[in-house]
C-alpha cells in the first residue's frame, strides 16, 4: 500500500518538473538527477534535450545519441505512435538496454538500464554450450574409429579448427620414431613418422611419459622446437599450450595447440578446456592403441594357426578349404596340414583334424596338435605310434578336449615301363569320419579304417588301411562340419554322410581343387543362413593327367603296355 | 531367420538307489550346454555320495529325448567317464540314439565309456579329487 501510494507523486514531480523548467538552462527534476539509471530526454529532431546526472557520466549529451538509440528514436516518431518496445545496444564498452515513454510536446523520455553482465553470462552460456557440443562431437567421432591414425587426425584438425590455429599430435615412441600428426586451421592434416627428440621442448618428455599425470602447460614460443611447426604454417607464433593425452594407464601422447600474433592468446578458459578436450582425445586415442596392440598381437599368432596353401606334391594334387564356425574369424577347430616327402620316393604325410569345440580355444589347440605332429615328422611311416606319442602329448587332467583326425601317407608309384601311374595312401582314422573315394567311374567307397581319438583316451588304437589311386581318383577328407550341417528344404535336417556320397559320384576326375570347392559349395547351399561347425576339406588327387588322357586317345598303346 | 534353433537342455533323476542312479538327458547335449551338462552330473553325483557313500555301482544315461549330440558333448561324457569308472561306477546308455552310437563308433569310444568298472579302490577320497584324476597313459 505504502508503495503504490508513493508512486503517484513520482510521476507527477517528474512530469510538472519537465513541463516548467523548459528553458535555456540544463535542469532536470530531483527524481531523474537522482535515478540510477541514465535517463535522456531526446526531442523530436533526434537532440538529446535533457540528461541526468547518470546519463552525463556515461557519455556526453552534446556528441549526440549512439546510433542503435538514434535509429529507435527515428522509427516511433515515423509511426506516431510511443515506442514501448525494448532496444539495446553499447555505450562506452558497456551494454544496455533502453526504454522509452512518452514526453511532452513529441519528446521522448529514453531510460537506459545496463545488462552488460547479464550479456556476458548469456556469452558465457554459449560458449560453453558450444564447448560441450564440439566434446560431444569429438567424443562421437573418436570413440566410433579404432584406428590410431585416424583418431590422432580427427584430434588435429577439430583442435586447429576450434581451439588454435594449428595443431600438433605428437604420439609415443614406435621404436625410436614417434608419430607426428599435423593440422592447421582449414588446412590439410598431415602424418609422418620422425626421429625428434621431446626433450627439446620443455614439458613435452613428461606428457608423453603420461604417468604420472601432468597439467596442461604453457610454453614460451621462443622455446618451441621447428619440427612442431605444422608445414604451411608461417607467422610468428604468439602462444602455445602443451596438453598430455591421457590414456588408459598408458601414454597416448601430447596435443599441442600454436596460436599465432595476429590472433589473440589463449585464456585460462580456452586453456581449461584444452585439457578437458585432450581428455577424451586421449581416451580415444589410448583405447586405439590398446586395439592396435591386441589386433596385432591376435594376427601374428593366427598367422601360425592359419591353413596353408597346398599345392601340387610330387605329382599328387592337394587341395583344402577351411570355413571356420564364426565367420569373422580366420581360425577355428578344424586344420590340416601336408609335409612333403623330401623327395619323390619319400611319403608326403597328410593330416585333417577336427577339435572339440571352436573358435580361438579349439584353435590354440590345433596349433599345439599341428606343432607335435610336424615334431614326428621322421615317424610318420608309423601312424600307430604318431598317434601313441600324439595322444601322450595331448593328454591332460585338466579336460577330455579331444581331437579326431586322419593321417595319410601319399607317395606315387610310377607304373614301369608306360603303365599309368598309381597314388598309394596308407589311411588311418583316428576316431574320424571314414575318408571317401571317389573312384574314376564315379563309384564312392568310405574307407573302412577305424581307430580312436586322441588326447582323452589313455591309450589309442588305430587300424589302417592301404588305398591305391588311380589316374582321375580322389581321396577326400572332410570334418564332420560337412555331414553335420543343418539345413536342406525343411531347415533343421543334416547334410549326412549319405548325402555327400551321393554328390560326390559327380566329383569323379575333377582337379583335387574343383572337388574340395564343389563340397563346401553344397554344405553352404544346404546350410542356407544356418549356423555351422568349423568346416574342413581335403582332397588328395592322382590327377588325370594329359598323359593318360593322350593315352585313352590312342588306345592301341594300351596294347603294346600290357 | 535361423531355422536351426538349440533346444533347452536339462538333466533329471529318474531312478536313484544304493546301486544304481538313473538320469534322463532332454534337449541337446553340445557345445553350449556341456557344462551345464557337468555340472548338473556332477550335483547328481555328489548328491548320491552324501546320502550312499560310495554304494553306486550303475549309472544310467537315458538319452530318449536327447536331441543331439556333439564333440563338446561327446568331451563331457569322456569326463563323466574319468570320474566314475575309478569310483567303481559303471556308465550305461539307454535309448541311445542312432547317431550316437555312429558318433561313438567313429571316435571309437563306446569300449572306453561303458568298460566295466571293478570294486571302488578308494572310497575315502573326496568326489573333487576323484573327478580330477586323470587316467594314467
Amino acid at each position: 500500500m505504502g508503495y503504490a501510494q508513493r508512486v503517484p507523486p513520482f510521476v507527477i514531480s517528474s512530469s510538472g518538473a519537465s513541463g516548467g523548467t523548459r528553458g535555456g538552462g540544463v535542469s532536470v527534476s530531483a527524481a531523474w538527477s537522482n535515478a540510477p539509471y541514465p535517463v535522456l530526454v531526446v526531442g523530436g529532431d533526434g537532440d538529446v534535450v535533457d540528461a541526468n546526472e547518470a546519463a552525463r557520466t556515461l557519455f556526453p549529451p552534446a556528441e549526440g545519441l549512439p546510433p542503435w538509440l538514434a535509429d529507435a528514436h527515428r522509427r516511433p516518431r515515423a509511426s506516431g505512435t510511443p515506442e514501448q518496445g525494448v532496444v539495446s545496444g553499447t555505450v562506452a564498452g558497456r551494454s544496455f538496454e533502453a526504454y522509452s515513454s512518452p514526453g511532452e510536446g513529441g519528446e521522448v523520455v529514453w531510460w537506459l538500464v545496463e545488462d552488460t553482465g547479464h550479456r556476458l553470462a548469456e556469452e558465457a552460456l554459449r560458449t560453453e554450450r558450444e564447448r560441450t557440443e564440439l566434446l560431444e562431437e569429438i567424443s562421437g567421432v573418436l570413440l566410433s574409429s579404432l584406428n590410431v591414425d585416424r583418431c590422432a587426425e580427427v584430434t588435429a584438425r577439430t583442435a586447429a579448427d576450434h581451439l588454435a590455429d594449428a595443431a600438433v599430435v605428437v604420439a609415443p615412441a614406435q621404436g625410436r620414431r614417434h608419430p607426428l600428426t599435423y593440422a592447421r586451421a582449414g588446412g590439410a592434416v598431415t602424418q609422418t613418422l620422425a626421429r625428434v627428440d621431446p626433450s627439446s621442448v620443455p614439458g613435452l618428455a613428461e606428457a608423453l611419459q603420461g604417468f604420472p599425470p601432468v597439467p596442461t602447460r604453457w610454453i614460451d614460443p621462443e622455446e618451441l622446437a621447428d619440427w612442431l611447426i605444422p608445414p604451411g604454417f608461417d607467422g610468428p607464433i604468439d602462444s602455445v599450450i602443451i596438453a598430455p593425452l591421457p590414456g588408459h594407464g598408458i601414454p597416448a601422447g601430447a596435443l599441442i595447440l600454436l596460436r599465432s600474433s595476429t590472433h589473440r592468446a589463449f585464456t585460462d578458459g580456452e586453456e581449461a578446456f584444452a585439457h578437458l578436450f585432450a581428455a577424451r582425445a586421449g581416451a580415444a586415442l589410448s583405447a586405439a592403441h590398446l586395439y592396435a596392440e591386441q589386433a596385432s598381437i591376435t594376427a601374428t599368432l593366427l598367422q601360425e594357426l592359419l591353413p596353408p596353401r597346398l599345392e601340387r606334391v610330387h605329382g599328387v594334387e592337394y587341395a583344402g578349404v577351411y570355413r571356420p564356425s564364426q565367420d569373422h574369424e580366420d581360425v577355428g577347430g578344424d586344420f590340416y596340414d601336408v609335409h612333403p616327402g623330401a623327395d619323390a620316393s619319400q611319403d608326403t604325410f597328410v593330416v585333417l583334424g577336427d577339435v572339440a569345440g571352436k573358435g580361438l580355444q579349439a584353435a590354440a589347440l590345433t596349433g599345439k596338435i599341428r606343432s607335435v605332429l610336424q615334431a614326428l615328422l621322421p615317424l610318420s611311416g608309423d601312424h600307430q605310434q604318431v598317434l601313441t606319442l600324439l595322444n601322450d602329448a595331448l593328454l591332460t587332467s585338466h579336460h577330455t578336449r579331444y581331437a579326431s583326425l586322419v593321417l595319410a601317407s601319399v607317395r606315387r608309384s610310377e607304373g614301369s615301363e608306360g603303365a599309368e601311374g598309381q597314388v598309394r595312401l596308407r589311411l588311418t582314422s583316428a576316431g574320424h569320419l571314414p575318408p571317401l573315394i571317389i573312384r574314376a567311374d564315379g563309384r564312392v567307397e568310405p574307407v573302412d579304417t577305424l581307430g580312436q581319438i586322441v588326447g582323452a583316451l589313455p591309450k589309442v588304437t588305430a587300424h589302417s588301411v592301404d588305398v591305391v589311386l588311380a589316374p582321375g581318383e580322389t581321396c577326400l577328407l572332410y570334418t564332420d562340419g560337412i555331414t553335420d550341417a543343418h539345413g536342406g528344404p525343411l531347415g533343421e535336417e543334416l547334410y549326412g554322410e549319405h548325402r555327400l556320397r551321393h554328390a560326390l559320384r559327380e566329383c569323379a576326375r575333377m582337379p583335387a581343387k574343383a572337388v574340395v570347392e564343389h563340397v563346401q559349395m553344397l554344405a553352404a547351399q544346404w546350410l542356407g543362413g544356418g549356423r555351422h561347425d568349423d568346416m574342413a576339406t581335403l582332397a588328395i588327387t592322382n590327377p588325370a593327367t594329359g598323359r593318360s588322357t593322350r593315352r585313352t586317345a590312342h588306345g592301341h598303346d594300351t596294347g603294346t603296355t600290357a | 531367420m535361423t531355422p536351426y534353433q538349440p533346444s533347452g537342455f536339462s538333466l533329471t533323476t529318474r531312478i536313484s538307489s544304493a546301486h544304481t542312479l538313473e538320469l534322463a538327458i532332454r534337449g541337446d547335449l553340445d557345445y553350449d550346454t556341456g557344462d551345464e551338462f557337468s555340472t548338473a552330473v556332477n550335483e547328481a553325483l555328489d548328491a548320491h555320495v552324501r546320502r550312499h557313500g560310495t554304494a553306486l555301482r550303475h549309472l544310467h544315461l537315458d538319452c530318449a529325448e536327447l536331441r543331439a549330440i556333439d564333440s563338446i558333448g561327446l568331451s563331457a561324457l569322456l569326463a563323466l567317464r574319468r570320474r566314475t569308472h575309478p569310483a567303481g561306477v559303471t556308465l550305461y546308455f539307454r535309448h541311445e540314439p542312432v547317431y550316437l552310437t555312429r558318433m561313438l563308433e567313429v571316435t571309437g569310444t563306446t569300449e572306453y565309456l561303458t568298460e566295466r568298472a571293478g570294486p571302488a579302490p578308494d572310497a575315502t577320497r573326496p568326489p573333487e579329487e576323484r573327478a580330477d584324476s586323470a587316467p594314467a597313459s
